[in-house]
């Protein structure tokens, strides 16, 4: 992943909610949510205030212990999931983020206070998907009005 | 030249609203031609969540769909209802509803129809049963119009007019939440979760308890000053194959024919007493398990869970549910405590086991 890129909250498609240990973020066109804790709240936290991907990896190596390797490829499988699920995007060039301010801390705690790393998991939930889906059997009459293709039933 | 410049945008969204502005107000002569025509006033007013809503009716025949579910709500008239929603049929008006002024390519999900959203307006059409829903939010009046009585399903005589109310609570400090809830006049329950997760079975168990039941599928919530729940149906929804927890509910059931290929839908009014007790503060939200001892528990629910519960069946299931929506919930939830209830076999104990939480909250 290119180190200078920076995303943006997929609003309003979007919606996230951060309850402290955990966030739980909603794309209203998919149907589907997701949830995250730990060190995916801190990557979230990071691109909304406009990190580029290097500053992200640099601000989570300052606050967890692993390998510089293990963090980069870490970070950079949460981001590939959060852009696959359409709940972030690319910031084109000189497009800011969503705060604006790219104003972000970069935490460097001593290696005592580190906390371990682990990949970030994104949970995800597509119970909801089917809520969304268009009846595929209908057509429109001459007045613009649907109308039941012959042979479906009625539920 | 500058003194007369009009802003573009501005021309565009007036333009825009007139169109919908047009469509609907011509449903709406339609509707009062229908009413004058039909001989008689058929009118009813509900008394719900601290709003007059009078439902008027173009004649006779969609009033035993529409009110058996809110009639326990019934209401003295009022000179002006907080909101009138004309329902008409296409028999009853004697002429086809007009031809709808979007194309093919504008139903999109959830019924809502694109381009008829706005501001001031809300629209959606079910394609199941032909029903279109259409809200003029700065008039306070939404139109109902279906096309063929024959095809309103049971789930919309077991919670009618949803959409509407959806639309308009939301503009008024309400919000219809998909949940079920249970308590006493200090205050009771939410419980929450999508279909099957045992919502219905835990606010039926508690029928025969000192627990009063306010919904066990769609009730309205008042976030502020403190979370607020009201009743809105007295209805109850059950899958044939829960029937047999409750042998004594099966009497009840106004929808045998249906039962299988709908869920069985109860009217409870008809059965149990009525009572003053229509809504009550929220001090807890319940996220039932079904489990496979006969124990029921509690154990403590984080905030995220209760979020994950409530929001999206809420969201998904209503056209227009979105951001606002979210937002309101999950501030709601981290207001008050979240617990998930393991629902054991023996129902008995489902009441004995929010009576008890409600009880340790109070003290």
């Amino acid at each position: 992943m290119n180190s200078s890129i920076r995303f943006r909250i997929n609003r309003p498609v979007v919606s996230y909610e951060n309850f402290g240990d955990e966030i739980v973020a909603i794309n209203f066109d998919s149907g589907t949510y997701f949830s995250f804790d730990k060190v995916g709240i801190d990557i979230w936290n990071f691109i909304e205030n406009g990190a580029t991907f290097e500053e992200i990896v640099q601000g989570i190596t300052g606050k967890y212990h692993g390998s510089r390797a293990d963090i980069d490829s870490g970070v950079n499988k949460f981001i590939e999931k959060l852009l696959e699920e359409n709940l972030i995007l690319p910031c084109e060039a000189g497009e800011s983020s969503n705060t604006g301010k790219n104003v972000f801390k970069v935490e460097q705690r001593p290696d005592t206070d580190k906390l371990r790393f682990e990949t970030p998991a994104l949970q995800e939930y597509t119970d909801m998907q089917e809520l969304l889906l268009l009846d595929p059997v209908h057509e429109v009459d001459e007045t613009g009005w649907p109308s039941k293709k012959s042979g479906s039933s009625d539920s | 030249m500058t003194a007369y410049h009009i802003n573009k945008s501005t021309v565009t969204q007036v333009e825009d609203d007139r169109s919908k502005e047009v469509f609907f107000n011509t449903l709406y002569d339609i509707f009062q031609r229908s009413e004058k025509s039909a001989g008689a006033l058929y009118e009813n007013y509900f008394a719900i969540s601290g709003y007059s809503i009078r439902l008027r009716f173009a004649g006779p025949s969609l009033v035993p769909y529409f009110t058996p579910a809110l009639k326990h709500l019934c209401s003295e008239p009022v000179r002006s209802p907080s909101l009138s929603v004309c329902l008409i049929d296409s028999l009853s008006a004697q002429e086809n509803i007009p031809p709808a002024p979007w194309t093919k390519d504008d139903y999109v999900t959830r019924g809502e129809i694109r381009g008829y959203n706005n501001e001031r307006f809300s629209t959606a059409y079910n394609l199941d049963a032909g029903m279109l829903s259409m809200l003029d939010k700065w008039k306070n009046l939404a139109i109902f119009w279906v096309k063929d009585v024959s095809r309103i399903p049971d789930y919309e005589k077991a919670a009618p007019l949803r959409t509407i109310f959806h639309w308009w609570m939301r503009e008024n400090e309400r919000l219809l939440l998909h949940a079920a809830a249970v308590g006493t006049s200090g205050g009771g329950v939410l419980l929450a979760g999508k279909g099957g997760t045992g919502k219905s079975t835990a606010a039926l168990a508690c029928l025969y308890s000192e627990l009063f039941y306010i919904g066990d599928d769609y009730v309205l919530l008042r976030r502020k000053p403190l979370p607020f729940v009201y009743n809105l149906y007295n209805t109850a929804k059950l899958e044939a194959e829960h029937m047999k927890k409750f042998p004594r509910l099966i009497p009840m059931v106004s929808n045998h024919e249906a039962v299988g290929k709908e869920k069985a839908i109860l009217f409870l009014n008809h059965y149990f007493k009525e009572t003053d007790v229509t809504c009550f503060p929220v001090q807890a939200i319940l996220i039932p398990r079904i489990i496979r001892t006969p124990v029921t528990r509690l154990h403590k629910a984080s905030h995220a869970a209760c979020v994950k519960a409530l929001a999206p069946s809420t969201i998904f299931q209503l056209p227009g549910g979105g951001r606002k929506e979210f937002d309101i919930i999950s501030e709601f939830v981290k207001s008050v405590p979240g617990f998930i209830l393991e629902l054991g076999s023996d129902l008995s104990q489902i009441p004995e086991v929010i009576l008890d939480l409600l009880l340790r909250n109070k003290a």
